[in-house]
Formats: structure tokens, C-alpha cells, sequence
């Protein structure tokens, strides 16, 4: 038994995703996961520093990091970019203004080492806005299909509503969980029952 | 023991006098050197940056700094001495491998500046070719909801000079900037109730601004000797100077880059039901570029409640340009440059 195979072994067991939340200030970060966590979000004012909400969706417990995105705050960014398993980059659709910003913010993230492989969710919020930007124009700004490094998909949501919240989360878990336990998704099927003949 | 230490320090005060003997020399020489003399100064400069390194262990720590700075000062020194002496041809290869670096290394800033500059909700085509796919990504769909105000100056601006009507049903969100001298009074008409579900701010100066409360959250950039009066859900204030914002708010406002703030509460007069409404907590300024225990400089609380009520707030429209210059006057923070 290799290694790795034991590695992924002890993960399997803890079955937990570390996920770190980033993106400009005003962009709805700490409002999407308190909506996801049902809770209240009249009086959420901007964040000074970072929160941590660990929460269990579906099979796997969430680390999810939700660090300020002033810009004073930025340059943190990169303290919280160990052993993160997928980043989800969130997006103010109705900030046009912003939107260069936004791109040259997510792409300098994406040449950093220590978030090379994560799962890469772009969230376009605000979507119950009128004046917001759509899925695709965003797509387009940000020059997402330049995105080579990391396995990304843009998600249209409302924090305000709630509405894609939940299966852009899904999709996030799904991905990394792909990436990470893959060897649990062979140990359900049915043909191999015997985890030591996993495949490496 | 105390033999070898008096042997480390005896060592590092003649190393000492060697090193500045021979730093001393170098320097004198390099004011006056020319082309010619690069090659002889940069390798002694090499020996005593050796010499240094050897002694690093047996020399105390601020020594050695002082030293290595010293060094490397030299070091910049010859460089510029290389490059406004050296002939092109001969250092040809070197001139060229910087150059794309530095070309490189230089739009990005221009980038980053121009796209804010060029509003991008003004749907012109752009003539200059390579600012074209730059700034076409950047204009709106041509069917948006949201509303704009923008390059105006010396005006009263108010519900008729947006560009499309405002229905009660939506809530759009607002844009304003680029007005110099202005005052914007959006307050809701008598007895209705429109909302802005979202407001952008940014490149003001002078200007007086009455706004409704908004459900979402105003974002507030580059604006100068300005008036606010807004409630909104969130509050950020970044890169603003001298600016007194009436606010109604239920979480923290926050300020970023800005000098010169002053808080105040919404003046009930402008909006009559807030006074059924319970009486929110004093403002929690948070200045996110100074995140100490001590109180931040850049901002202040205006106290009593009666300063912002008493303020003759220019809710009538206003046409003469002189009477809406003594408005301005009498409310801004600052009138010396008007």
C-alpha cells in the first residue's frame, strides 16, 4: 500500500473539504453563507478580518473560510491559502464599475501555487438585482474560458433570495470531492468491493 | 574563551578600518570614473564584497547590515555608472533583454487606471483600437435596469433627470458620477415610495446629494468636499476626502483610504417615518486603513442630532446658478475653493 493510498484513506475517514471564500468587498460573500446557514441577513456589516463557518452538507463537513475583501484586507488573502480544496469566487453582478478590478484580482489568485487544483466556483450574485450583469456577460469580462489551471464553472445566484445557492454548493463539493476521494467513489461501485484493490 | 572573544573583536576593528579604507577608496574613485574604469572598480567591488562575506560570521549584526548596505549602494552605483557609459553596441544584448521587461511590467497599471476612467455605462464605441475590445467588454447589455446619473456640473439634479422613469414595482439600482458642483435630491415625491436596490458612487466633487434609503448596500468611491444623506443596508466609503455623510444604517459603515469624514444621523425631516421608527445605536465607524485599539484620525462623529436637522437641506428645486452656488457654499465642508 502506497502512500498516498493511506492518505486518502485517513481523509476518507474525515471526509472534510476546506473552502475559502474570496472576492471583492461588497461582493455578498459572509451574505451567502449566512443565507446557507439560515441565518439572518438584515445586520451583516463588512467584514474585518475573516469568519469560519463549518457546516455538514451532504456526505462531507465544510471548513469554509469567508475572508474581507477591502482592499487594506487583500494582501491576507494569501494566509489563508493552504490546503484549500476549492475556492469559490464571488462576484457582485451589478458592480460594472468594479469588474476590471474583479478580473485582475481573480486571475493574479489563480497563479498561486498554493491553490493550484482547487475546484474554482465563480458565483454571479446579485442576480435579483435588475441592473445586474448576466452569467454570460460576466463570463466574458472576467475572461473566465482563459482559465486553464483550475477546474471553474460561473453559477448565477442571489444571496438576498437564496436562489442557486445550494447547487452551486453542490457542485463545489462535488468536484473536489471527485478530485479528493476519488477512490471512494470506486469503493461504491459495485465491481470493486475490496478497497485494497483500488486502483491507484 | 574570553581569548577568543577578545580575538573575534580585535579581528572585526581591523576588518573594520580594512573595509571602510577600502569602501572609502572605491567611492571616491567611482565619482570620478569613466567607461573605462568599470571593469578594474566593479572587481575590486567584487573582492570586498567577498572579503565581507568571509568576515560575516566574526562581525556583530548591525555591523554587518551596514556593510552589506553599503556594499550593494556601491553596486547600484557602478550599475548606473554601466548603463549611462557603456557603448549601446557593446551592451546591446543587455539593453534589449531589459527592455521587454519593462514593457511588460508597465501596461498593466495603465490597465488597471483606464477602464474606471472611461465610464463604462456609456455605450460609445471606442475609436482608439486597442482600448476598443478593453472597454466593449465593458459596456453594459443595451436593455439595463439600472439607473444613471453621470457628467454633469453645476446643476440641481433630481427624479426627471434620470434616464428612464422610476416605477414603484422594481428596485433598480443607481449610479452616480462624474458631477462637479451639483446637488442631486432623489427623495422619494410626496407619498410615494421608490427604493434603489443598490448604489454606486464614485468621482464627485463639491456636490450635495439627498438620497432615499436603499435596501442594498452603496459603494462609494473617489469623491471629494461632498454631502451624503442615505440609509442604506451597507456602508463603504474608499479613497474620499472631506466628506459629511448623513447616514441611516443598520451595520457598520466603513471607511477605506479616506480623510476627513464626518458622521451624522439622517435628519428625520427628510424622511418623516423614521421618526415612528425606533431610534437606531449610535454609529461603529470601523477605518479599515487603521485597524488599531487608538481612535482613527480620519473620521468623526458629528454628535448632537439637531446639527444635521437644522440644515437648510435643498429639497426645492434650484435654477439660478448663483443661488445654487450659496447653497453649495453653505453646506459643503469645505468652501475655500469654491
Amino acid at each position: 500500500m502506497g502512500l498516498l493510498s493511506i492518505i486518502r484513506k485517513n481523509r476518507q475517514k474525515e471526509r472534510e473539504m476546506r473552502i475559502l471564500f474570496l472576492g471583492l468587498d461588497n461582493a455578498g460573500k459572509t451574505t451567502i453563507l449566512k443565507k446557507l446557514n439560515n441565518e439572518d441577513i438584515s445586520g451583516i456589516s463588512p467584514t474585518l478580518g475573516f469568519n469560519i463557518k463549518t457546516f455538514v452538507h451532504g456526505k462531507y463537513t465544510l471548513n469554509i473560510w469567508d475572508v474581507g475583501g477591502q482592499r487594506t484586507l487583500r494582501p491576507y488573502w494569501r494566509n489563508y491559502f493552504e490546503q484549500t480544496d476549492a475556492l469559490v469566487w464571488v462576484v457582485d453582478s451589478s458592480d460594472r464599475m468594479r469588474m476590471q478590478d474583479c478580473k485582475e484580482e481573480l486571475h493574479s489568485l489563480l497563479t498561486e501555487d498554493r491553490l493550484a487544483g482547487a475546484s474554482l466556483m465563480i458565483f454571479a450574485n446579485k442576480q435579483d438585482l435588475p441592473g445586474s450583469m448576466t452569467e454570460a456577460q460576466i463570463q466574458e469580462v472576467l475572461d473566465l474560458p482563459s482559465i486553464k489551471s483550475h477546474h471553474w464553472t460561473i453559477w448565477p445566484c442571489s444571496a438576498v433570495t437564496g436562489e442557486n445557492l445550494v447547487s452551486g454548493l453542490d457542485w463545489v463539493v462535488n468536484d473536489a470531492a471527485n478530485r479528493l476521494y476519488y477512490s471512494s467513489t470506486v469503493v461504491n461501485a459495485p465491481t470493486s468491493s475490496h478497497p485494497t484493490a483500488q486502483p491507484l | 574563551m574570553s581569548v577568543e572573544s577578545n580575538d573575534t573583536w580585535s579581528f572585526s576593528q581591523t576588518f573594520t578600518t580594512e573595509f571602510q579604507a577600502a569602501r572609502i577608496d572605491l567611492e571616491s574613485r567611482l565619482v570620478a570614473a569613466t567607461a573605462a574604469d568599470i571593469q578594474e572598480l566593479s572587481t575590486r567591488l567584487a573582492k570586498l564584497s567577498k572579503s565581507l562575506s568571509d568576515a560575516t560570521p566574526s562581525l556583530p549584526t548591525y555591523d554587518q547590515k551596514l556593510y552589506a548596505t553599503q556594499i550593494k549602494n556601491l553596486e547600484k552605483e557602478i550599475e548606473k555608472l554601466r548603463t549611462s557609459a557603456a557603448p549601446k553596441s557593446r551592451f546591446a544584448f543587455k539593453r534589449t533583454a531589459a527592455a521587454p521587461i519593462a514593457a511588460v511590467a508597465a501596461p498593466p497599471p495603465i490597465q488597471a487606471i483606464s477602464p474606471p476612467l472611461s465610464t463604462p455605462a456609456e455605450p460609445t464605441p471606442s475609436a482608439d483600437g486597442s482600448q476598443a475590445s478593453l472597454t466593449g467588454l465593458l459596456e453594459p447589455p443595451p436593455v439595463s435596469n439600472g439607473l444613471e446619473l453621470a457628467n454633469h456640473s453645476s446643476r440641481y439634479l433630481s427624479y426627471n433627470d434620470l434616464p428612464s422613469k422610476v416605477t414603484p414595482d422594481v428596485s433598480p439600482d443607481l449610479a452616480i458620477s462624474n458631477l462637479t458642483r451639483c446637488i442631486v435630491n432623489l427623495l422619494p415625491p410626496q407619498g410615494s415610495d421608490l427604493n434603489f436596490s443598490a448604489l454606486h458612487i464614485r468621482d464627485l466633487s463639491d456636490c450635495v446629494l439627498l438620497l432615499p434609503f436603499t435596501e442594498g448596500s452603496a459603494l462609494i468611491h473617489d469623491i471629494k468636499n461632498c454631502v451624503l444623506v442615505l440609509g442604506c443596508h451597507q456602508f463603504r466609503m474608499h479613497t474620499s476626502t472631506k466628506v459629511d455623510v448623513y447616514l441611516r444604517i443598520d451595520s457598520n459603515p466603513i471607511i477605506e483610504t479616506c480623510h476627513g469624514i464626518r458622521f451624522g444621523m439622517y435628519p428625520s425631516r427628510l424622511a418623516p417615518h423614521l421618526l415612528q421608527e425606533p431610534p437606531l445605536p449610535p454609529l461603529t465607524v470601523q477605518d479599515f486603513s487603521h485597524i488599531r485599539a487608538s481612535p482613527s484620525p480620519n473620521f468623526s462623529l458629528i454628535g448632537s442630532k439637531m446639527q444635521s436637522e437644522v440644515k437648510p437641506w435643498p429639497v426645492e428645486p434650484i435654477t439660478a446658478s448663483e443661488k445654487l452656488a450659496d447653497m453649495l457654499i453653505s453646506l459643503l465642508p469645505e468652501t475655500s475653493a469654491l
